[in-house]
């Protein structure tokens, strides 16, 4: 016990020392070190190299000691089109105010900007990332905080194009105030545990703004996705909390504001779903309850596939979408209850603010749809209105138990 | 009657032609969807194709999206469908996915997480895993291993 106190004492005051020893290191176009390379190579743990304005063109930039790079108005790191930038494979490096650029596409080896191999501890802030393949890569690491980057790329073709911020096996990681554009998806996180995503901005993605697989356990929050292929897409993950998030102008063919596939017990609630082909796409989904969010001028809010059990809708805002629930099949295990929705025809005579006939918020017409899809045509035509009444009155093709018998007659949130 | 019957062969030689072929369809990467997993397929090195003997096409963004849907379906009709993936060597190239060979590595980041790869020549594979490593595996020996995922 003695022996090992005394080691830890001895431990931290060398650190204490190499502290001390500390130096700056100025990497100028017109000083006496001209490379970010050369200035590596001379640094020790604890250093901190202050890169001066002007273009660095070096290749794969190693980063090997647990040192401090800040750019001085932004100097630029041109991977040229062929290589990685940066690559960290030390703990606790720091990357501040970098802009970093052409980071080259390649199919085996996935070039990033900057990509941290197998470390903790890092922090990587308030850099420009432009027209790379990757944006920031991180593998196999943790404890690491991603804030305040600008990154962007023009990817042409899905195919060319790799993701914003990627995640790979990694663990307690918090991305926020990023801003994330053109790549294939904003933020991707694979195997990866506890990551904190929080206000970010990440539109104009080829695929997802945000996309998780296998991924337990993490959370974002206070997000903005909009005009991606879908807005976020959870996948194949469990205890996922998504609050106060917004999702909108998610529009296409198999766009979603929200697309949820084989997850459990998660959360979603205060969102707003705005002008997305389809607010929430649901299969597979267990335990998950979505309460207090608002859905609004949608293709479909909610889709809802039969496949999906004990998930729960509570105190939502539907408003003014064209389809408000749809579904494939006649069975339905999850639960609608106190639900505001525009298209509610009922009264409230005892004044109590639930409406005293139960809404069914699943249309003849949307099951059509979901099994013929070009009966679409018909859409707003007075033969679907019939049939929609018809269907109302006496059910036989929509879900009997998917209603909501307490619905609210004034908006929630 | 000769104009109609003109008519008649022409309209019947395109229905044949829309038939019931069971080549390999075109993906349009990025916009369509996989069958299995519903994500958007991007990635024209590992997507795969199921296409019925009525000429149905099912897409699929990886292999095991494909082996699993084959799993999940047993039936009739997917028993004699014709089975395609990509060739990782030339990316957007289908390949017999019966006759190709496999490697896995962690190495190749598959969009599923499976990280297995398919070459229609052998040595190409081989080129792969001499250069990364991994290990090789045949169709029926990689069905197998996804069953146990």
């Amino acid at each position: 016990m003695f022996l090992r106190t005394t080691i830890s004492i001895l431990i931290s005051v060398l650190f204490f020392v190499i502290n001390l020893n500390a130096k700056e290191i100025v990497v100028n176009k017109n000083g006496k070190i001209k490379s970010i390379k050369e200035a590596i190579k001379i640094s020790k743990d604890g250093d901190a190299i202050i890169v001066k304005r002007g273009n660095y063109y070096e290749g794969n930039i190693i980063i090997d000691r647990k040192i401090k790079i800040t750019g001085i108005d932004f100097p630029v790191v041109d991977g040229g089109g062929k290589e990685e930038i940066l690559t960290i494979k030390s703990d606790s490096v720091e990357i501040i105010g970098l802009l970093l650029r052409n980071a080259g596409v390649s199919y085996l080896k996935e070039n990033s900007a900057i990509k941290l191999e197998n470390v903790y501890g890092c922090k990587i802030k308030g850099n420009k990332l432009y027209n790379n393949f990757f944006g920031i890569y991180l593998s196999k690491s943790s404890q690491t905080i991603i804030s305040d980057n600008y990154i962007e790329a023009y990817g042409k073709g899905e195919t060319s194009s790799g993701n914003g911020i990627h995640l790979w096996y990694s663990k307690d990681v918090i991305i926020n105030n990023n801003r994330i554009k053109g790549h294939r998806d904003g933020i991707y996180l694979e195997f990866t545990s506890k990551a904190f995503i929080h206000s970010n901005i990440s539109t104009n993605n080829l695929r997802y703004g945000l996309h998780f697989m296998f991924s337990d356990e993490c959370k974002y929050e206070s997000n903005r996705f909009s005009f991606n292929g879908a807005g976020v897409a959870v996948m194949y993950s469990k205890r996922v909390e998504m609050t106060k998030n917004t999702f909108s102008d998610n529009w296409g063919q198999a766009s979603y504001g929200i697309l949820l596939k084989d997850i459990s017990e998660s959360r979603i609630i205060k969102n707003l779903l705005k002008k997305n082909t389809t607010g929430i796409y649901i299969e597979g989904c267990l335990r998950t309850s979505i309460e207090n969010n608002i859905f609004e001028s949608n293709g479909w809010a909610v889709k809802l596939m039969a496949n999906s059990s004990d998930n729960i809708f509570s105190k939502n805002d539907f408003i003014s979408n064209s389809f408000d629930i749809a579904t494939n099949s006649r069975q339905n295990f999850n639960t609608f209850k106190g639900n505001y929705w525009s298209n509610y025809t009922g009264y409230d005579l005892d004044k109590n603010s639930v409406g005293d006939v139960p809404y069914r918020p699943v249309k003849l017409y949307s099951i059509i749809t979901e099994k013929q899809k070009p009966s679409l045509i018909l859409m707003h035509s007075l033969f679907i209105q019939i049939i929609d009444v018809a269907e109302s009155v006496i059910p036989s093709l929509t879900p009997e138990t998917l209603v909501d018998s307490s619905p609210s007659m004034k908006r929630i949130n | 009657m000769k104009t109609n019957i003109i008519l008649m062969l022409i309209l019947s030689s395109l229905l044949f032609s829309f038939g019931c072929g069971q080549d390999p369809q075109p993906i349009e990467y990025g916009v369509d969807n996989c069958s299995h997993c519903m994500m958007q397929i991007t990635d024209n090195k590992y997507a795969a194709e199921l296409i019925t003997k009525k000429g149905k096409c099912f897409k699929f963004d990886a292999v095991e999206c494909l082996v699993q849907h084959l799993l999940e379906n047993d039936s009739e009709e997917n028993k004699d469908a014709a089975l395609w993936i990509n060739d990782f060597s030339e990316p957007s190239q289908f390949i017999n996915a019966k006759d190709a060979f496999y490697l896995q590595n962690e190495k190749f980041h598959s969009p599923m997480g499976f990280n297995v790869l398919a070459c229609g020549d052998h040595n190409k594979l081989k080129k792969i895993k001499d250069e990364h490593g991994g290990v090789e595996y045949d169709w029926n020996s990689l069905v197998e291993l996804v069953k146990k995922m």
